[in-house]
């Protein structure tokens, strides 16, 4: 009869008490795996490649990795603040075009240092537009991106009127293809934006109340925050990071093509997502988000070491964009 | 085993009662530790209205959600028809035909009201085209079973409020069930809308229908139910008593006879008035709110769910935009369009649900205390660590929050803890008047006695506080002076806290003008 059965429930839920202890245990393993989960598997995978090609290790090509990382590098350090502030920024793979075309365009008439910086405060402009768009507009950030990112690709053909923009002063080649103590010089960018940008999200009032934003706009709200503002910018850092990683590209290519940076934008979302930070927003780090590139670089570097063609490698990049994120979305989400 | 032989009855087997549908036998439940339901045993019989009432707490909505399936009982049985049932899942409960009236809607605004009425059970053809001209015959025998006229097409979010009430228990019926639990059903509803509800009540039970009533509103009991059993304390107190029953009475056995005795606090409030609200109003939850708030005294506000008090707290502290009227702080007019302003003028509120609207759950303890009033540690933009963390340990050691380390994230903590952040913040920002919206639901009561003393001692040290609840046993206990709540209307004040059953009467009772 069923009372049985409601007895042993009740028996199961009282033994359930005990296991508090090994239930925190697990939590506690949870925790370090979701902290350290990716850098262990950096290793193992670059270990594993690097048994596979010799090439891999050479300094020249983790020299060269390094610099490949560089321009999604610099622009995942601006989507991660955007999607910590709960939001998603589609539109930065075309703000890199239209930057790219601008600093190159402009020095036809003016300095290289003014005309790459115009070029970033445009992608910042574009970027405060975004967060207008999603933080004041309530327009979804996916949405209002795309439409965003429609937009600039439309400004960049109208620019350039569809031809690329060649040749620099040669002052501004050094952004892209300069070494300094034998370090490419956009690699010592990359790592300057990153100290600079992780201190900003740990250490700051403008990084705690990102975080905040992303977290529970609402609660964060009803605490006497001005979330409106904190919302826009992490947007506008996203389009500023765009602006930057554009100029690098344009000094790095010395060509600016209208078709410039497409999928970058992915790139740099999938990056941050694998870095650890939560696609729900609220948390994360801006050096989980270089070790994310980097994953994605390396795995790219070896695949074109072994010689996979390149459609295979547009499937397992995608394949490992899902299991990250829906490892992270299933787990949050799992009823208790 | 049989139930109907079983069954201690107060009519004493009459044998020409209706045979009894549900019983419910021994149910307890537990929550962390805390007995919610203490072997509660609770019947039906076919085609009764019986009105389930108790205070907040009590224990009234975890026995109907057993019922219904959303909690699984930790000991107990249920028997639907002399037979023993077990609902694990909603879903259970809903096919063995049980269905429930939710406080909140659960109608889907965009879709029309037949698309709604016929949701999940569709007529098809068996091919998956939608069958409208059968639908549409059903749904006009329904309407005229229920006597309302409106166009099947019309979407829900047009409907009224009571159109709305009306149209999930016609969804409940349409769907074959013989037990209706209805949850708070007249609590948005005008004087008009009730009558019209009643009436339906009325007919379903004349069709055999068995129906569950829990409400608020005393006066109410005594119009629609056969018989009013009381719960308190997760125990029945009152089975099956006459819904004729004097109000003052069953608001005794709701509150239990002993009410306990505390120290009394010292209650000694300046005369300078902090806060002054004149007409205050807010376009379809509160109007003609007045009344001033003196430096060092708690204001209580007495209130039931929907009448209008937690959108009155909001909208004091900024979060919602006041309609018309106006208020003054420390004698210079205020107008706030965010909270942001509130906090920036002083004005700091705790909300209603600590875990959407209090908390930032992933995060850590440190930043949820520390959220309002980082600007007064931050040098250059930078936030000094050093501060930080030596204030929110001070302020978590003064509420004496447990936990292993200040970076825990909060969901991990318990109720009674992840409150005591959400006081602990206020506590650490100290605004001149501080805004409590329930803040003790859902807390042990040690917690609670922790929570009136921190309050207390607020007030002693000059701040302003306005406690808003449902209780009126802790109104009493932290109040200097309390008003009265109801449908958006501030219905009655005392300078002097009255004593614990007027108080609950004045909060449910809707007609009683002395």
């Amino acid at each position: 009869m069923s009372g049985n059965n409601i007895d042993a429930k009740a028996a199961a839920t009282i033994q359930a008490g005990g296991m508090d202890a090994s239930k925190k245990r697990g939590q506690y393993y949870k925790e370090i795996l979701k902290r350290y989960g990716l850098l262990i598997s950096f290793f193992v995978l670059s270990l594993g490649i690097s048994l596979l090609t010799p090439n891999f290790l050479s300094s020249r090509n983790l020299l060269n990795i390094l610099r490949q990382s560089t321009i999604v590098g610099i622009m995942a350090i601006g989507t991660t603040f955007v999607i910590i502030g709960g939001g998603f920024d589609i539109s930065v793979g075309s703000v890199l075009a239209l930057s790219a075309a601008l600093a190159l365009g402009l020095q036809g008439s003016m300095h290289w240092a003014l005309a790459a910086t115009i070029a970033i405060l445009a992608g910042a402009l574009i970027g405060l537009f975004n967060g207008i768009l999603a933080a004041k507009i309530h327009i979804v950030p996916m949405i209002a991106t795309l439409g965003t990112s429609t937009i600039v690709r439309g400004l960049v053909y109208l620019y350039t009127g569809g031809y690329p923009i060649n040749g620099q002063q040669p002052a501004f080649e050094v952004i892209g293809s300069g070494y300094l103590w034998g370090i490419p010089v956009p690699v010592i960018i990359m790592i300057a934006l990153v100290v600079i940008f992780q201190f900003i999200l740990s250490k700051t009032q403008l990084g705690r109340y990102c975080c905040a934003v992303g977290g529970n706009k609402e609660a964060t709200r009803l605490a006497g925050v001005s979330v409106d503002f904190y919302h826009v910018m992490t947007f506008l850092i996203g389009g500023l990071m765009a602006g930057i990683s554009g100029v690098v590209y344009a000094s790095r290519l010395s060509s600016a093509t209208p078709l410039a940076g497409q999928n970058y934008d992915m790139d740099a979302i999938a990056a941050v997502v694998i870095g650890g930070t939560s696609v729900s927003g609220g948390e994360g780090t801006v050096l989980g988000a270089m070790i994310g590139v980097l994953l994605l670089t390396v795995v790219t570097n070896a695949f074109n070491l072994l010689g996979v063609p390149v459609f295979i490698q547009y499937v397992i990049k995608g394949l490992i964009i899902l299991v990250v994120v829906g490892i992270d979305s299933y787990s949050k989400k799992r009823p208790r | 085993m049989n139930i109907q032989e079983n069954l201690r009855t107060p009519e004493g087997g009459n044998a020409a009662a209706p045979p009894v549908i549900l019983a419910m036998k021994n149910i307890s439940k537990s929550f962390l530790g805390v007995r919610v339901l203490d072997n509660v045993d609770f019947y039906l019989r076919k085609g009764e209205v019986v009105a389930f009432l108790g205070a907040n707490g009590a224990g009234k909505s975890t026995l109907m959600k057993i019922l219904s399936g959303v909690y699984n009982a930790d000991s107990g049985q249920i028997f639907l028809h002399d037979k023993p049932v077990q609902f694990s899942k909603p879903i259970h409960a809903y096919r063995a035909g049980i269905s429930v009236v939710h406080q909140e809607s659960s109608l889907i605004p965009t879709l029309t009201i037949i698309e709604n009425l016929f949701l999940g059970r569709e007529s098809t053809k068996g091919s998956g085209i939608l069958n409208g001209k059968l639908m549409q015959a059903e749904y006009e025998k329904l309407c005229e079973r229920f006597d309302l006229d409106i166009p099947s097409a019309t979407k829900v979010r047009d409907l009224s409020p009571a159109q709305k009430k009306m149209a999930e228990i016609m969804k409940a019926v349409s769907r074959n069930c013989s037990i209706i639990i209805m949850d708070e059903p007249t609590d948005a509803l005008s004087s008009q809308e009730t009558a019209l509800l009643f009436k339906t009540v009325g007919d379903l039970r004349r069709e055999g229908m068995s129906i569950v009533f829990i409400t608020h509103f005393l006066d109410e009991v005594k119009s629609i139910a056969d018989s009013a059993t009381v719960i308190r304390d997760g125990k029945i107190v009152a089975e099956r008593v006459s819904p004729l029953l004097p109000i003052k009475e069953i608001v005794t056995l709701m509150l239990g006879k002993e009410v306990a005795e505390r120290k009394p606090f010292v209650r000694a409030h300046g005369e300078k008035e902090e806060l002054v609200v004149k007409n205050l109003g807010r376009r379809a939850e509160f109007s003609d709110i007045s009344f001033e708030l003196h430096a060092g005294e708690v204001l209580g506000i007495a209130g039931v769910v929907g009448s209008g008090k937690t959108e009155l707290a909001r909208t004091l502290s900024g979060a919602s935009v006041s309609h018309s009227g106006s208020m003054t702080l420390e004698n210079r007019p205020i107008q706030f369009r965010s909270p942001y302003d509130g906090v920036k003028h002083g004005i700091g509120m705790a909300p209603e649900d600590r875990k959407t609207q209090g908390l930032i759950l992933d995060h850590d303890i440190q930043g949820n205390i520390s959220l309002s009033s980082l600007p007064s540690i931050v040098k250059f933009g930078c936030i000094n660590a050093k501060k930080e963390k030596s204030r929110t340990m001070s302020v978590a050691a003064q509420l004496s929050i447990k936990f292993a380390s200040l970076d825990q994230r909060v969901k991990f903590l318990s109720g009674g803890n992840q409150q005591k952040c959400v006081l602990a913040r206020w506590l650490l920002a100290s605004p001149k008047v501080l805004i409590l919206d329930e803040p003790t639901r859902g807390i042990d009561v040690a917690t609670k006695e922790q929570i009136y003393a921190t309050v207390r001692d607020l007030a002693s040290k000059g701040k302003s506080i306005i406690y808003f609840s449902g209780d009126p046993a802790e109104l009493l206990v932290v109040s200097d002076r309390v008003l009265v709540m109801q449908k958006g209307k501030i219905k009655r004040s005392y300078a002097i806290p009255p004593s614990e059953d007027i108080l609950l009467k004045d909060m449910i009772e809707v007609n009683n003008e002395r």
